[in-house]
């Protein structure tokens, strides 16, 4: 339990800062949890996460973008945030509880996945963490190139080049998995799988 | 193609984000919401600080850190101008973040400094490296004590090791592959050193190393150098000399500061995304003999100096290359057609 000895409130929450930020939690606040909790298992973690991502934006608020480019800010902060979790560096400061026990309670016991999913889990895991990354802020988060640039610390230019590599490593991958996509090039694919993952 | 792999990411994304949106959390985020602007840390930088309340709360390193792109910090890396010492003049940004920081270098021969670019007056991390192995840095204010005690909860003491006249409490994890970490005061601030793919004698040899340096000596080790505007132009006239380029080519004006890799990116990709757009052009309208010198002319890329060079920092090459080869028909990977070229250079290059 925090030991918080701030009885009242200060200034700061009722300013001009205090509504933008409210705004900003507002508007972002399923984007952000939607990538934490795509990224983590333990509904604890999510939760300290989302609060630990909120804490920066609101002490850092001069430095959020304002208008689109605050989401992939934030995500590029959450993001560090779970690197900082996986390294050991997870700090539960109890403000985040209440949400992590409420997602808890509602966060379904997932099915088993299926075996596309199973494919593509695969097929990720044989990634870098770089690549897979880049790769899911694309395809989860839906982050332009220019946004992911934002939200992994990148140049565009390398945005674009990371993601171009990381889409045809992906690719490479589930093709040795037995994904085919559709010859025309089109929209369409087809998912030939290969034995193994069928039984 | 491209959408066809979204498609499937995005089907086997663990949560969707209709079922994020439809989580009936509403008061215990507003609740959160209104814990973070009551007790959170907040002092605009660019402002007056305000007064700072007690936050015995506040655990280490609770603000992780933001990202404060190097880039930007060192904005200006001028040689020869007026400044700190006679060699080097650098940016007041970067001259005020390394006066404030531990400017920390490892000591043995063959470790670079590869990443730094999440660091601002108040904390930081930077990367070094020596061929595959790879330690980070890290220094936040806050008690040490917490730091050290957060660690002993995943991770087991090992002996400890004198750091620049300081004790560095050292641990290996339980899990995260054995990985070691190592915790020192310096001032004000908590140092970490951690590693993966260490021996622990090799990191041990590693920590020792450790010295504090100049801030003209920490800056100048700090990846890569930038390109000055006023040198922008005459550099990316001397990339181009060696690369062919189609008729009637003019570069765009190269304004603003970047270092090589970026220039040469956009000096390169500038001259390739031509030369596929005659070739895609020529191919819709049946021309073989523009199709064809598109074609050749590209195949020199792997030659050109610039990409030759920027092979050894990134992607941007290799990405490059691959069009080449898959636009006249040598598919460096399986689907790599001449229409897949088509779909993908613009967003491959940067167009």
């Amino acid at each position: 339990v925090p030991d918080i000895t701030v009885s009242m409130p200060s200034d700061a929450s009722q300013g001009t800062d205090a509504r933008r930020f409210r705004l900003l939690f507002d508007q972002q606040r399923r984007a952000v949890l939607g990538y934490v909790l795509r990224r983590v298992d333990d509904p604890e973690d999510a939760a300290d996460a989302v609060a630990e991502t909120f804490l920066v934006a609101w002490r850092r608020l001069d430095d959020v973008p304002r208008g689109d480019g605050a989401r992939p800010w934030l995500l590029g902060v959450a993001r560090r945030v779970l690197a900082n979790q996986r390294r050991g560096a997870r700090r539960h400061t109890g403000l985040a509880d209440r949400l992590g026990r409420e997602l808890a309670a509602q966060l379904p016991t997932a099915a088993g996945p299926s075996a596309t999913d199973l494919l593509v889990r695969r097929a990720l895991e044989s990634l870098s963490d770089d690549d897979r990354e880049i790769l899911l802020l694309a395809g989860w988060e839906g982050l332009s190139p220019a946004e992911i640039a934002v939200a992994a610390g990148l140049s565009g230019v390398a945005a674009r080049s990371r993601l171009h590599r990381a889409r045809r490593r992906f690719r490479a991958e589930l093709a040795a998995l037995g994904w085919q996509a559709d010859s025309a090039g089109g929209c369409g694919a087809t998912l030939d799988l290969a034995k193994e993952h069928t039984r | 193609m491209t959408d066809a792999l979204d498609q499937l990411l995005r089907d086997a994304a663990p949560i969707g984000d209709d079922r994020v949106r439809a989580l009936r959390l509403d008061s215990v985020e507003t609740e959160l919401r209104e814990a973070i602007v009551l007790y959170g840390e907040h002092e605009p930088e660019s402002r007056p600080a305000r007064r700072r309340r007690p936050l015995h709360w506040r655990l280490p390193g609770l603000a992780a850190a933001a990202a404060l792109a190097v880039a930007a910090v060192l904005a200006v890396s001028l040689i020869g101008g007026s400044g700190t010492s006679p060699e080097r003049a650098w940016a007041e940004p970067a001259l005020r973040v390394a006066n404030a920081n531990p400017r920390l270098l490892i000591g043995q021969p063959g470790w670079t400094v590869t990443r730094a670019d999440e660091f601002s007056v108040r904390e930081g991390e930077m990367t070094f490296r020596s061929g595959s192995r790879r330690v980070n840095l890290f220094w936040r204010p806050g008690p040490h004590g917490e730091w050290v005690d957060d660690r002993a909860h995943s991770a087991d003491r090992l002996a400890p090791v004198d750091v620049l006249g300081a004790q560095a409490t050292v641990f290996r994890y339980r899990s995260q592959n054995g990985g070691l970490t190592a915790l020192w005061r310096s001032g004000r601030y908590t140092m970490e050193l951690t590693a993966g793919g260490l021996s622990a004698r090799e990191y041990r040899r590693v920590l020792r190393s450790l010295k504090a340096v100049g801030v003209d000596r920490w800056l100048g080790a700090m990846p890569p150098s930038v390109v000055l505007p006023a040198d922008s132009e005459r550099v990316a006239e001397a990339m181009l000399a060696e690369i062919p380029r189609p008729d009637g080519f003019e570069l765009e004006s190269q304004t603003g500061v970047r270092d090589r890799y970026q220039l040469g990116a956009r000096v390169a990709g500038g001259v390739a995304c031509a030369w596929m757009e005659q070739w895609a052009e020529a191919r819709g309208a049946g021309d073989p003999a523009a199709a064809a010198e598109a074609v050749d002319a590209m195949r020199t890329s792997r030659r050109w100096p610039i990409l030759r060079e920027m092979n050894a920092a990134g992607d941007y090459p290799e990405v490059l290359w691959e069009l080449a080869d898959a636009m006249r028909g040598d598919p460096p990977f399986p689907g790599a057609t001449p229409d897949w070229v088509e779909e993908n250079y613009r967003e491959g290059l940067g167009c």
